[in-house]
Parts: C-alpha cells; structure tokens; sequence
C-alpha cells in the first residue's frame, strides 16, 4: 500500500483516478495547483506523485524537481494533456517514471505504477542494508583480504551455515565475529563453543545444558549454550575436535532446531546461525571416519577459508599499526614509531602462526620495550632476527667480479684522482646495485655501507631510478 | 606452565575465593591477579598474550555490566566466566561476553578445574610432540623444518 498524490486541475480526473487507486489499496491526496501540491507534498510523506504539466500556476515539469527532493523523495510519474516529445524527454531525464497521456492515463497507468512502486520498495531494503561493513579486527587491504571481506557480506547478508577454515592463528573467530555483527542478529550473543578445550564429559551438558538431577552432582539446573544462543550465533570452533558421539546429537539439533537438555523428557527450541571453524581438513576426516559426512554437509552451506599472513604480506605494516595502537590505548602508555627496519624483519619472516603470532610477538616486543618511543628490530625476539640474517645469507653465488678500470689507465692520458675515484664509486654502486635488484637493504650489507650514505652516492653520482629499483 | 589471568571489577568476596581456589588446583597453572578494576594498566597485564586465558568474576548483574562496558577489551582473550551464584545474575546479558565457560561459584566449580585441566594436558601433549614446534615455512609456503 502506498501513498499517492494526484496533481491535476481536472477535478473530475483526480476523482477517477483516486478512485482507482484506493481501490487498489492505496490512499490518495489530490491537489488542483502547484501551489497546493507543493504544500502537500512537503507535510506528507509520499510515495508515488501523479503530476500535470499544465496547471494554473504554472509547468509541472519546471517545478520536478522541488518535488523530487522533498524528504520522502517520491517517484513521479508524469502525466499530460498533449504528448509532445520534447516534454517526454525532459520528464525522463529530470527522473520521472514515466510520461502518460491523458486520455489513454486508466489503462496506461497500472504497469508504471507498479513497476515504480516495486522500485521503492527495492530502494528501502537496500537503504536499510548496511552501507559498510563493520570489520573490527580485520585489518588489511591485500587482494585476498578484500575477497574474504567480500565474502563476509555475502554471509552476513544471508542465514546460511559457515564453515571458516584457515591455518591457525589467520583469524577464524575474528571473521566469525565480523558475520554475526554484519547480520541481523548483531545485536544478539556470539555464543563460542570451544570443542578443543571442554573435556567431553563436559560437552554434552554445556551445549544443551540440564535439569536437576540429570547426573552425580547435577544439584540445580542449568542453560546451555544453544539455548543462550536463541535469536543470535552459535560458534563451534575448532569443530573437527567435537567428539563423534556429540556430532551425531548436534546433527539432529541442525536438522530441527530443537534439542533436549539432558534428563529431561521435553524437547526445546533455539532459533540460531550456525557458525564453524576449524583449522583441519574436515573431508579428510570424512576418508578417515572420524567426522561424519552429513555433518560437514550441513556445516559448510557456505565456506570461508582464510588466507595464512604469508600471503598477505602487504597488511603486517597496517596489522602491526594497529595492534600497536591498541596496546598503547589499553595500557595508557603514549604511542609508539616504528623503525623501517622492525617492519623489514618483519617481512622477512614467514609467520607460521600467522596474525596471531604477529600480534603476540608485538605483545611480548610492546612489553619488553615499554620505556622506549621508537621500536627497532632490535626489539624483535631472536629467532625472527635471525631468520632475516639467514635470509641474507641465501645468495650463494660469489658476486661477479669488478669490471677493472683498465680504460682510463691505459689509454691516452689520465684523468685526475677525484675524477678516476668518482667514476670507480660510480661504476661500484652499479655493480652492487645490479646484483642485488636495487635493494637498499642488501646493498648496505654487501658493501658495507651505511644507508645514509648509500643514499648521498645515489644521489652525489646522479644514478637513475632504474639503477635503484624495488627499494 | 600455563598462564591464567583473573579479574573482576572489584576486590570482592568471590574474586578472592575463585583464587584460592585455582591456587589450590594440583595442576600447572600460573596464575596472575590483574588489579581489581584496572586490567590493563598495571605491569602484571604486559604479560597478557592474545588468545591467554582470561577469567572474570562477577558477582552480580551490575558487576556483569562493569564487565561488559569494556567487553571490547577482552575479545582478544579466551573467557572464563564466573558468577557467584545462579540466584543474583539474572538476565542472560552475560553471554555478550562470549564466555567459552560459564560456571557458578556456588555450585560448579569442579567444572573450572576440569576444563582448566583439559587444557593443561593439551598443552603437555603439544609440548611432547615437539617435531610440530620445530616447523616453518619457505619463501614458497612449503613446510620445512626449522633449525634447531
């Protein structure tokens, strides 16, 4: 049902017409002038506005637009008396719906206003969707980041089950957090089941919970976990740990969404979205037999998987920056610089424990260096210092030996020293340059030199960029 | 040796049971106080860890919603939540917290000690099979062994 205004100075016209329209369910204002349209249109809340091209005030085209913006923005259909193809064009290209003429308006009317009307509905439910996506926590902007954020929304946009896999410590919890907040139950509990840590005997009664005296030591009733999920999101992580004897229980709760606390004889509901996460290679399980198949079916409705930090190697500066800043702020200490050259050993190191190990090698560094204001690689623990050492030792192969200045010695006359030495400075640094693929950090290592001064030679023997690439 | 973290917003009568009782576990456990009321700001949370064991103790409705006022803070940590008994938490707004564990001083606390040992054995065993500590990755992703 919309609201529709009617802008004629035909009475007799705006009768019918409302007269249709309300018997479509619609309600309907009217109005003879410009003037009182405009009134109208600006105190109500329309959905749709019927508009004359000729009234006694004046064009119904020239006033569009006041129309348009008034704060219900409607759509517009226009209607006119004589057609005329110039006023056919400015209507549509000023945004109306559609250009009718009068006499043919009852018969023509029917599809344009539906079509219009089905528009704005469309145009509320995405207006009301979420303009951006809430990704606290998720920090990056690598290619594969942004396609998982992608499929982040579609998961939040949906009701489907999720199974997020990844190596450990890529986020799983984060990205599941990300989905619940995204969806229409952000505002309900991210309940977490924690299958890896609860011993099994534990299991059963913490996901659906017990009544009095359901077992030894059973001395009051309690509420489980997919009960405290009802109406939000229920997060299995570390779902290839559940025991099977449970995944037989939970495949049942899937299927029906009811389930029975233990003792008691009545069945319960719980309206949740299921979220998994798992850091194993759940149809190898399958093979295996120790996970079953229907369960992994019903689990992965959509699948995430999470690129290790290896791969993304471009978002450990923003991720150290922001796990920096958090750490600042929740120890109330000032902020920190970051040297070049911590970041540099950063890259340099592969992060088997992915961005948790990054975040827990900052904790430990933020700890140990709490008086400092700037953190240098200095601060980093040993094995990750090393491993940029090793990395420096890979190339194996001698480097090619120095071209011999032969040229200015041995033909015609010499030049003199600060010419000869500017020029085996010059021809040095290409050399080095050339070997190490313009690499300012391996530059220094091999000659010596430090950065400082590398970049005053750069600059004192002109070179060019070429010569200087991939700093 | 495992780290555990206890907080609660105040010095309250529970927080100080809870840490005689997880004092009082034979499991190895280490476990560090935060001050009452501020958990991040003293030396004792340098040695928090993402992902460490986190348990908070709340005694009541109000104290749960000191807690949740900064539940931001906690995301990072794995949560054991611990009420002082059924009768004064009331509303279910707890679970905002996304606890992996909520138990009742009053009645369940063998189920702490059990997930808590749960975890202490995990550990042990991830500390038998060093092989897996012992891996990394080449500049290609691959699997390989790290040095000793």
């Amino acid at each position: 049902m919309a609201h529709i205004l009617i802008v004629d100075d035909n009475t007799m016209l705006c009768e019918l017409l409302s007269s249709q329209l309300r018997s479509a369910d619609h309600t309907v204002l009217s109005a003879l002038t410009l003037q009182e349209a405009l009134q109208l249109a600006q105190q109500e809340s329309f959905d749709l506005i019927l508009l004359d091209v000729q009234l006694p005030d004046g064009n119904g085209l020239d006033a569009f637009q006041q129309f348009a913006q008034t704060s219900s923005r409607p759509e517009i259909i226009i209607m006119t008396g004589s057609g005329d193809a110039e006023g056919a064009k400015k209507a549509i290209q000023s945004g109306a719906w559609s250009y009718l003429e009068k006499p043919n308006i009852l018969q023509n009317l029917v599809s344009p206003l539906t079509r219009a009307l089905e528009y704005r509905e469309e145009k509320k439910r995405i207006e009301q969707a979420p303009v951006a996506l809430k990704r606290e926590g998720i920090i990056g902007s690598s290619p594969v980041i942004n396609s998982s954020l992608d499929q982040v929304a579609c998961a939040a946009a949906g009701g489907a089950n999720v199974l997020i896999t990844g190596e450990t410590g890529t986020g799983k919890e984060v990205f599941a957090r990300a989905i619940h907040e995204n969806s229409h139950r952000g505002t309900k509990a991210f309940v977490v089941v924690d299958c890896a840590s609860l011993p099994e005997n534990l299991i059963e009664s913490t996901l659906f919970g017990h009544v009095k005296g359901a077992f030894t030591g059973a001395d009051r009733s309690a509420t489980g976990l997919i009960k405290l999920a009802d109406g939000g999101t229920l997060f299995l992580d570390e779902v290839g740990e559940l025991p099977e004897r449970i995944q037989k229980t939970f495949l049942r709760v899937l299927q029906e969404r009811s389930f029975r606390p233990l003792g008691s004889t009545r069945e319960e509901q719980s309206n949740f979205r299921l979220l998994a996460a798992t850091n194993r290679d759940l149809s190898q399980k399958v093979k295996d037999g120790s996970f079953r198949p229907d369960l992994l079916y019903r689990l992965r409705s959509l699948s995430l998987h999470l690129p290790p930090l290896r791969e993304r190697k471009e978002d450990i500066r923003p991720l150290c920056r922001h796990f920096l800043v958090r750490l600042c702020e929740r120890t109330q200490v000032s902020s920190k610089e970051i040297s070049d050259e911590f970041f540099e050993t950063l890259m340099d190191y592969e992060w088997p424990g992915n961005v948790r190990e990054l975040q827990q090698t900052l904790e430990q560094v933020f700890a140990n260096a709490i008086h400092h204001p700037t953190l240098f690689a200095y601060h980093l623990p040993a094995h990750i210092r090393v491993c940029t050492a090793m990395q420096g030792l890979t190339h194996e192969e001698p480097p090619p030996p120095a071209t011999a200045p032969v040229s200015s010695l041995h033909q015609g006359r010499p030049t003199d020293w600060k010419s000869f030495k500017a020029e085996q400075e010059r021809q040095y640094l290409q050399q080095v340059f050339t070997y190490t693929r313009g690499n300012i950090k391996e530059s220094c290592r091999i000659s010596g030199l430090s950065r400082a001064r590398i970049y005053q030679l750069i600059n004192l023997h002109n070179l060019s960029t070429q010569q200087k690439v991939a700093f | 040796m495992q780290k555990i973290f206890l907080y609660s917003s105040n010095y309250s009568p529970a927080l100080q049971r809870m840490h005689r009782y997880l004092s009082g576990l034979s499991l190895k456990l280490q476990i560090i106080l935060l001050p009452p009321g501020s958990p991040f700001s003293s030396p004792a949370s340098l040695e928090l860890r993402s992902n460490d064991l986190l348990i908070l103790v709340a005694e009541n409705d109000q104290e749960v919603e000191v807690l949740l006022r900064n539940r931001i803070d906690y995301e990072e940590f794995r949560i054991i939540l611990i009420l002082a008994q059924q009768a004064a938490v009331t509303s279910n707004r707890y679970m905002l917290l996304s606890p992996r564990l909520v138990a009742y001083l009053d009645h369940d606390l063998p189920r702490v000690a059990e997930y808590l040992s749960n975890i202490c054995r995990i550990q042990t065993v991830t500390r038998q099979v060093p092989h897996l500590l012992r891996t990394s990755f080449n500049s290609k992703g691959n699997l390989t062994k790290r040095p000793h």
